[in-house]
């Protein structure tokens, strides 16, 4: 594919072509387009964001409190519900709510997104305003027009944070409002995932040797579960949230667009649909970046719970 | 394989039976499945195939009622037939985009795992290329530049999903390949295709099973949200994504044209993770009691 099919319309004349290949360094040598490519990765000149109207590098950094705020929240709901459930689902094996919890984190991870936000948007945020109930937004990271009358600055771009600083109260709240809906839907995805990894560990670690020596040396049940088999069956529940979450910060590409959330994957949607290789390649790589960072993290975190692995 | 070696067989397989039917939620999952794969199959014959082509508007949007019972779709389709038209096209997306991949995944990963060295580094580099990606882009990038088509979304698909079986077989064939019977086989000088895919194949396979199972339910999502963004078929080719994202246009009016063909994705996709949950407990010789 010629790179230069994103520049050149059937309005462009022919002369401008060849100064459009110089302006882009398409003219030069293969190695050396990589090699420039390079230096300008390391030196964050990620090139002109078309859609955005502004460097990519910037476009990306103003978004990326957005897509940070909405990961944060979804993360908080999925470990908030999805351990607690694995947990209970494992001690209670093959009983009745087992079954459940496992139809409900399997409905989780076989739901279609956006099926989900879209129904959500329906029944929580159409339905109750056309029968003049309360109802939750729809879309939007906070309501412009209120930011009007409560205005705020900007200083991290996090605007829950920003708000709560200048004591906008207002505003904190609605943005907080805003992040229901997406969250859930980003969460409820993620909560079958987290179950489904704290179940499977705890009926290992319940397997365990350690835990029949426990019982036999007639240590209480609540005992045995938490203070013996609890830790050890949350390491790989640990990786494995650790890991959505690095997914989750790289942006939430369907979510993001159904509820027109400002965040990085709503623009690399935008970026792709109007084929904007700069700011795709910029996400791509940012993403895979804070991927491999909280990879690290998690590594790192490991050696702490497991006083085993030593690096 | 002779007369013993058969009956052993078989008992292991009418075990295997037995703790499925033990569970409820497999046998759940098979009902499920089942009926998927009878709509798929037989489709054509129970609701007339020709309603896809239909442009009727006086009869758009027309809500739920007797004559259609999930309503018309935007362009005055019976949305129950659309749906069921549907399935043969959804589950052939999810069929193919897994077979192709595991064979790709299979020849790539034994060559890589069961000889090792420069041919290995080599290989897996390569495939370190396409992990590296965030599937969702790039499969979007893939569909665009390809532009919108089944055969497309399926390519874009398998791009994306080859490099992760590949991965998985070759673990599999680097700790299957140093055990006594495949020393043994090199002792015996069988040629290597043979040890790799007569002998060791059907060692490493076994965890493989549960993760196409669940896959078949991931890639239905995956193909039902691209189509949902526009990059599937064209709209007179059921697909359960493009239905519903036609209904997305029509929320407010009309909401369901994307509730019905989403429940679809819903229970088909759950019917293969419920079948590969239960598989992995009976494929799992920890969990026999």
């Amino acid at each position: 594919m010629n790179p230069l099919g994103a520049y050149v319309t059937e309005r462009t004349r022919p002369e401008a072509i060849p100064i459009i290949e110089k302006r882009l360094g398409l003219d030069k040598p293969f190695f050396v387009q990589y090699t420039i490519y390079l230096e300008d990765l390391v030196t964050l000149n990620w090139g002109w964001s078309r859609v955005a109207h502004m460097p990519v590098i910037e476009a990306l950094w103003y978004r990326f409190p957005a897509t940070a705020e909405l990961a944060i929240a979804a993360f908080l709901i999925t470990i908030a519900l999805g351990v607690p459930l694995g947990i209970l689902s494992a001690l209670k094996n093959n009983k009745a709510i087992d079954h459940i919890i496992r139809i409900i984190a399997l409905t989780g991870i076989s739901i279609p997104v956006f099926w989900l936000a879209l129904t959500l948007q329906y029944s929580l945020s159409y339905l109750p305003k056309v029968n003049g109930l309360p109802s939750l937004p729809s879309s939007g990271r906070f309501d412009p027009i209120l930011a009007q009358s409560y205005p705020f600055t900007r200083y991290t771009g996090f605007v829950i944070f920003d708000c709560l600083i200048q004591g906008n109260l207002v505003m904190a709240a609605d943005t907080f409002i805003h992040l229901i809906l997406p969250s859930i839907t980003l969460a409820f995805l993620s909560v079958g995932q987290i179950t489904r990894v704290a179940r499977s560990s705890m009926l290992e670690v319940m397997r365990q040797d350690y835990i029949s020596t426990a019982r036999a040396y007639g240590l209480s049940e609540r005992v045995v579960i938490y203070k013996y088999a609890l830790k050890n069956a949350l390491i790989p529940v640990t990786t494995v949230s650790g890991l959505m979450f690095g997914g989750l910060l790289g942006g939430a590409l369907i979510t993001e667009t159904i509820f027109a959330f400002p965040g990085m994957g709503q623009l690399t949607v935008f970026a792709i649909s109007s084929n904007d290789s700069y700011t795709i390649l910029a996400f791509t790589v940012l993403a895979s970046f804070i991927y491999v960072i909280i990879n690290l993290v998690v590594d790192l975190l490991y050696a702490k719970l497991d006083p085993r692995i030593r690096y | 394989m002779n007369k013993k070696q058969t009956s052993m067989f078989w008992m292991d397989v009418r075990y295997a039976l037995s703790l499925i039917r033990r569970n409820k939620l497999v046998v759940a999952g098979f009902v499920l499945v089942g009926f998927f794969l009878f709509l798929a199959i037989f489709g054509d014959f129970i609701v007339d195939p020709g309603v896809a082509k239909v442009v009727d508007y006086p009869n758009a949007n027309k809500p739920p009622s007797w004559q259609h019972p999930f309503g018309t779709d935007d362009n005055g389709r019976d949305i129950v037939t659309m749906v069921v038209l549907a399935a043969k096209y959804d589950l052939a997306v999810a069929f193919s985009v897994i077979s192709v991949s595991i064979v790709i995944g299979i020849v790539v990963g034994s060559v890589s795992g069961y000889f090792g060295g420069l041919i290995d580094e080599a290989i897996m580099r390569i495939t370190d290329i396409f992990l590296a990606f965030p599937g969702l882009v790039l499969a979007m990038a893939i569909a665009t530049v390809l532009g919108r088509s089944f055969t497309n979304l399926m390519l874009a698909l398998i791009v994306v999903w080859w490099s992760g079986y590949a991965r998985i077989m070759r673990g599999q064939y680097v700790s299957e390949r140093e055990k006594p019977y495949v020393s043994a086989a090199k002792i015996l000088n069988i040629p290597s295709w043979r040890i790799m895919f007569k002998h060791i194949l059907p060692n490493a396979i076994y965890p493989m099973l549960v993760i196409m199972t669940m896959d078949m339910g991931g890639v239905i999502l995956t193909a039902a949200g691209l189509s949902f963004i526009g990059l599937g078929p064209s709209p007179f080719e059921p697909e359960w994504g493009s239905l519903a994202s036609r209904g997305a246009t029509y929320l407010l009016q009309a909401p369901w044209i994307i509730f019905f063909p989403g429940l679809a994705i819903l229970f088909a996709s759950l019917g293969f993770n419920l079948v590969g949950d239960g598989l992995r407990d009976v494929l799992d010789p920890r969990l026999r009691r």
